[in-house]
């Protein structure tokens, strides 16, 4: 079939999809704790040892039932990051920002979350979290504003 | 079993929501194009006649979809034809064009061996009947959408 179009016909549309996602026990107890005692838990394997934040219900390294809760960090290690120019939708700070994977002190794995636009961000910097105020927490992992470098605490955001 | 962690008159995050907003483009291709194309440009309804088994297609598609043999004979419809069977839309739901209630339709445009699905106006539900003749009122106003056609009436 031959077509030669003056323009291709397109249709635009919008899909709006309301979520409401069940955390579990594992994940659940994590996010409890972020917002009611700004604390950072990791999930700990009885049978390999990993630590695994944020935490699952099994361990992704062995596939073990996860049955113990540890605190980590607060501070911890950029392991890697990338930085983002352009507004993202669902990211709830403005560009530039960056994205790190953050290892935290006592955990295996990284959590990946946010970090200003700051040329300290580097791969084996020191970060710490910075925490919103307990009112404007919401059992989210965004209760985390995002990661910053050490020594920028009070610097404002 | 994590109770030790459990935090101090706290209960656990149970659930959390959001909202997920997707805004898509759906490009239409070399069968829906010409399909639609047809509508917008010269209000007519094309379909494709399989060379094996001879049935008319629409919506257009590159394969038969009665004996899987490639198809690139288009054929011109009528817009008019017999209403194979119908139903009253009363809920409102994401994505319709028309505010209930309305009749949906599935029509057998003559020439055609797919029914073809739209919504019937100038008529009321009680006065709807199986078998009678319907004809496309087109819009003025045409995007190259179902919605070039307004709606099926009765002739």
């Amino acid at each position: 079939m031959t077509l030669q179009p003056p323009e291709l016909i397109y249709m635009d549309g919008e899909s709006r999809c309301d979520y409401s996602w069940t955390t579990g026990e594992v994940v659940g107890t994590f996010l409890a704790a972020l917002r009611d005692r700004g604390k950072i838990l990791a999930g700990v394997c009885e049978s390999c040892g990993q630590v695994a934040v944020p935490p699952t219900s099994y361990c992704e390294s062995c596939g073990a039932e996860i049955a113990e809760l540890r605190e980590v960090g607060p501070r911890g290690v950029v392991m890697s990051w990338a930085r983002v120019g352009a507004d993202l939708e669902g990211v709830p700070v403005a560009a530039p920002f960056r994205y790190v994977l953050v290892r935290l002190a006592g955990a295996d794995t990284e959590l990946l979350h946010l970090a200003p636009d700051d040329d300290r961000i580097t791969i084996g910097a020191t970060v710490s979290p910075e925490f919103k105020l307990q009112a404007e927490r919401g059992g989210e992992i965004t209760d985390i504003r995002w990661f910053v470098p050490d020594g920028a605490q009070g610097e404002g955001s | 079993m994590l109770e030790a962690v459990q935090p101090p008159g706290g209960d656990i995050v149970k659930r959390v929501t959001g909202t997920l907003d997707i805004p898509y483009r759906f490009s239409y291709g070399a069968y829906y194009d010409r399909f639609f194309r047809e509508m917008r440009d010269n209000k007519r309804i094309v379909g494709l006649a399989c060379p094996k088994c001879g049935a008319v297609l629409l919506p257009p598609r590159p394969y038969c979809g009665f004996c899987y043999t490639p198809v690139d004979e288009w054929v011109e419809l009528s817009d008019e034809g017999e209403l194979l069977t119908w139903t009253v839309v009363h809920l409102p739901f994401i994505g319709q064009s028309t505010e209930p209630p309305y009749i949906y339709a599935f029509i057998m445009l003559d020439g055609a061996d797919v029914q073809f699905p739209h919504i019937l106006g100038e008529v009321e539900p009680g006065e709807v009947t199986p078998g009678m003749r319907v004809k496309a009122v087109w819009a003025e106003e045409r995007t190259g959408t179902l919605h070039d056609i307004k709606y099926f009436r009765p002739v």
